[in-house]
């Protein structure tokens, strides 16, 4: 075995990976409760990968088949609802789990050098799962999907410049159709999940390098110990997905992702459209103002929110710190209440 | 009907009686586990001179103490209460056919807690072999109710020969008897020691017996995970044919309507079973050190969610009826169901006041043990855009017996011609008023 063990070593040396994994510290003080987000988001990912290789067996593309498979998937294949189930349910989790993330990084202020490009880095892998949950959502082409989807591109043809040719180069067309679902199937499943693993590693590489960050606040009073981070914080890590499993699997269990009705591009769109909750506040925000003006909103704000590091370096004064913690504040609140108040006013319409 | 109907609108009856059941099952097996753990870890604390782990047992029996005597013992009440308000004619059915195992296991209940006072309250003042006696004698009584309840409950999904003979002890011993309490004995030795581990984990960190103890009631999970997978298939095997087809029919659809629920319930408690060995294994068995209360309490909160789904699904197994092929889950006998089915329903009631609205007395009696109207299982939901006719037509279905698609999950309706249409009427009504409320205000 031992033999075995070292002819393995000589062709993959992981020894240094064990190394850096036994040398690794984690500190553990009153908020490292925040430190497993990411190792959740994480499992969420994996759960993606597996759950959507599956349904890939069975799922077919385009404007006569999409909502059949699914249809199919939900009604004939062994357990194939609960595949789906799961795959719906950990996609919204896994958006969830990552703005948990991105906000518990921000309010630890883990954006600051030398972490700055661990903060951008997450925020472009934040970027892709949105646009993972945009592309799968229209891929079951039930109506809600479909309208939703419709508005959602009509909405990037109205950003500046480039809109229109994006819009068109998203619907591959005039109008959505099997072009569009096919775009969506092929970012979905082979563009996105290729450009989130790189970035992905990338990401992982640099909180390996840069460890976690220590709240100012405990730091200075060094009321933290740490921890190997193996095995100990990853057997820890484990105990914390295994919660995270058990939430999911009773979410898609007992409320099993539902599929509408296959879309109808002629008939009007129903009532009560909307899209994803974590678009909500936008779109709400665009019921209010007038589409150029909300997209410069949100352009220039996720601007400010990324460029972070950059207006927020660590300073003598503290006066920057106390900002960022104000904006991060409203910018919590607000998307919390925006995405309230849209779905209150769902059924009012614009 | 022979009892006064109480209905619970938005929760429903039945999750009144589960809530408390359920809660109740917790605490009770973990009594049992917990009256065995006790003693058992005593005789080896005593046996190898360890005083730690005898102060730590004497803290540990308190808070079973408080825990089982208080609240499991109130929540036993509960149940009592609650099925007789709830189910009276299967109340006073398993009264009438198991009065003597009620009143022998009412005996041992007051052997049990008086022991398990005596043992408390005995820690450091009496003779070690007299308190480890106390123990056993705890330990002891605590499992005769196990085995005294387990031939009560199994009683109700498998009645056995009981149907034909009613014999008391066919109906005590009937089919699931034995896998069932094997089962269920190998989940008080698990709660025992998910309960252990959380005592376990309030220790302070540098505690010397923190990591011992955390491991040692983490061994107490094993038998459990060894064996209950062959109790489990025994069991399987001994449950009525239409329960596992109900149990499985949801593997290929999730749709409403049918029991799809029950196999999505019964896989989730598989599922949580096995993150629960592996939640233990991780969490106090191999990093006891950074294991926390709060993490316990995950464990806890994850072994109370499949105490509950296993249990719900155990109740939902049974359906359509109370007593299998005895009385359907509604209170109404399956042989006058046969006899009376199409007959003017309230002629044969010995309670009804009906204020001449049949429609809803008719939905009290004989759907309300299982339905409400807008909250669980809300027939508003499930009759949404049906009109009168549609629902009577739907409801003459329930008439046709063999023919009936839905008699593996619903009891068939009893009544006149009447009594269906005035049933039809009242919840077309309900129905419409939650499609148009407005209406409905008027």
């Amino acid at each position: 075995m031992a033999n075995l063990l070292s002819k393995f070593e000589d062709r993959i040396p992981i020894g240094p990976i064990k190394e850096a994994a036994l040398h690794k510290q984690v500190p553990i003080h009153k908020h490292s409760i925040w430190y497993y987000m990411g190792g959740i988001s994480l499992f969420f990912f994996l759960v993606q990968g597996v759950t959507g290789v599956l349904l890939l067996f069975h799922y077919q593309p385009g404007v006569e088949t999409a909502h059949a498979s699914v249809l199919r998937i939900m009604t004939n294949v062994d357990f194939g609802w609960l595949i789906r189930s799961i795959h719906s349910w950990a996609a919204n989790l896994m958006v969830a789990t990552i703005f948990i993330h991105m906000f518990s990084a921000y309010f630890m202020r883990a954006y600051r050098a030398p972490r700055d490009f661990t903060w951008y880095s997450g925020l472009a892998l934040l970027g892709l799962t949105l646009t993972f949950g945009f592309t799968g959502y229209l891929l079951p082409w039930d109506d809600m999907a479909y309208f939703a989807t419709k508005i959602g591109v009509d909405i990037t043809a109205d950003t500046p410049i480039v809109g229109k040719e994006l819009a068109y180069i998203l619907r591959g067309g005039e109008d959505l159709g099997g072009l569009t679902i096919q775009r969506f199937f092929a970012m979905h499943v082979v563009i996105l999940p290729a450009i989130f693993s790189m970035l992905l590693g990338l990401h992982l590489l640099l909180v390996q390098i840069h460890g976690n960050k220590v709240p100012d606040s405990i730091e200075e009073r060094k009321a933290y110990r740490k921890i190997p981070f193996f095995p100990n914080f990853l057997y820890a890590d484990l105990f914390v997905w295994l919660i995270a499993f058990n939430v999911l699997s009773i979410l898609a269990a007992v409320y099993p992702w539902p599929l509408g009705p296959e879309a109808d591009t002629l008939a009007p769109a129903p009532k009560g459209i909307h899209p994803e909750w974590y678009y909500m506040a936008q779109f709400y925000v665009l019921k209010l103002i007038s589409e150029p003006i909300a997209m410069a909103f949100f352009g220039l704000s996720g601007l400010l929110w990324a460029a972070v590091p950059i207006w927020d370096p660590t300073t003598a004064s503290g006066r920057r710190a106390r900002l960022a913690t104000y904006v991060g504040i409203a910018t919590l609140l607000g998307f919390i209440a925006l995405t309230l108040i849209a779905y209150a006013t769902l059924d009012a319409g614009p | 009907m022979n009892y006064p109907s109480w209905t619970i609108e938005g929760l429903g009856s039945g999750w009144l009686i589960g809530l408390i059941a359920i809660t109740h099952v917790f605490i009770s097996h973990f009594a049992v586990g917990a009256g065995i753990f006790v003693p058992v870890t005593e005789y080896f604390a005593r046996k190898h001179n360890r005083q730690d782990v005898l102060d730590f047992l004497h803290h540990h029996t308190r808070f079973f103490l408080i825990l089982t005597a208080v609240f499991g013992a109130s929540s036993g009440v509960g149940i009592w209460f609650s099925i007789s308000l709830v189910q009276p004619a299967a109340t006073a059915s398993l009264i009438r056919t198991f009065v003597f195992a009620w009143g022998i296991e009412w005996m041992v209940f007051l052997v049990e807690v008086t022991s398990l006072i005596f043992y408390y309250y005995g820690w450091n003042k009496m003779k070690p072999e007299l308190h480890q006696k106390i123990g056993w004698i705890y330990a002891v009584t605590a499992y005769c109710s196990l085995v005294i309840i387990n031939g009560i409950l199994t009683f109700m999904l498998t009645p056995g020969a009981w149907i034909e003979n009613r014999s008391f002890w066919s109906g005590f011993f009937n089919p699931s008897y034995f896998p069932s309490l094997l089962l269920r004995t190998t989940v008080t030795f698990a709660l025992a020691g998910l309960w252990g581990i959380y005592q376990a984990s309030r220790l302070d960190r540098d505690h010397p017996l923190r990591t011992w103890m955390l491991r040692y009631s983490s061994r107490w999970l094993i038998p459990s995970y060894l064996v209950s997978g062959v109790f489990l298939f025994w069991y399987i095997q001994v449950i009525p044919g239409e329960s596992l087809t109900a149990m499985t029919q949801g593997i290929t659809g999730a749709g409403a309507g049918n029991l799809s629920i029950l196999t999505r319930v019964a896989m989730l408690v598989g599922l949580l079973t096995l993150t629960i060995a592996f939640m233990v294994l991780f969490g106090p068995y191999l990093n006891p050190t950074d294991f926390t209360a709060k993490k316990a309490i995950w464990l806890l909160v994850s072994g109370f969610i499949v105490t509950g789904a296993a249990e719900w699904s155990r109740e939902v197994l049974r359906k359509p009826y109370a007593i299998r092929g005895f009385m359907f889950s509604n209170g109404l006998l399956a042989q006058e169901a046969d006899e009376k089915l199409k007959q003017p329903f309230f002629e044969h009631a010995r309670w009804a006041r009906l204020h001449g609205d049949v429609g809803s007395a008719m939905f009290k009696t004989q759907c309300s043990s299982c339905h409400t109207l807008n909250g669980y299982r809300a027939l508003t939901g499930y009759l949404k855009g049906r009109d009168q006719e549609s629902i009577y037509n739907f409801l003459t279905i329930l008439q046709k017996g063999e023919e009936n698609p839905y008699r593996f999950i619903m009891p068939p309706v009893l009544g006149s011609d009447d009594d269906l249409k005035a049933l039809a009427s009242f919840l077309e009504k309900e129905v419409k008023a939650v499609e148009t409320p407005e209406t409905a205000a008027k």
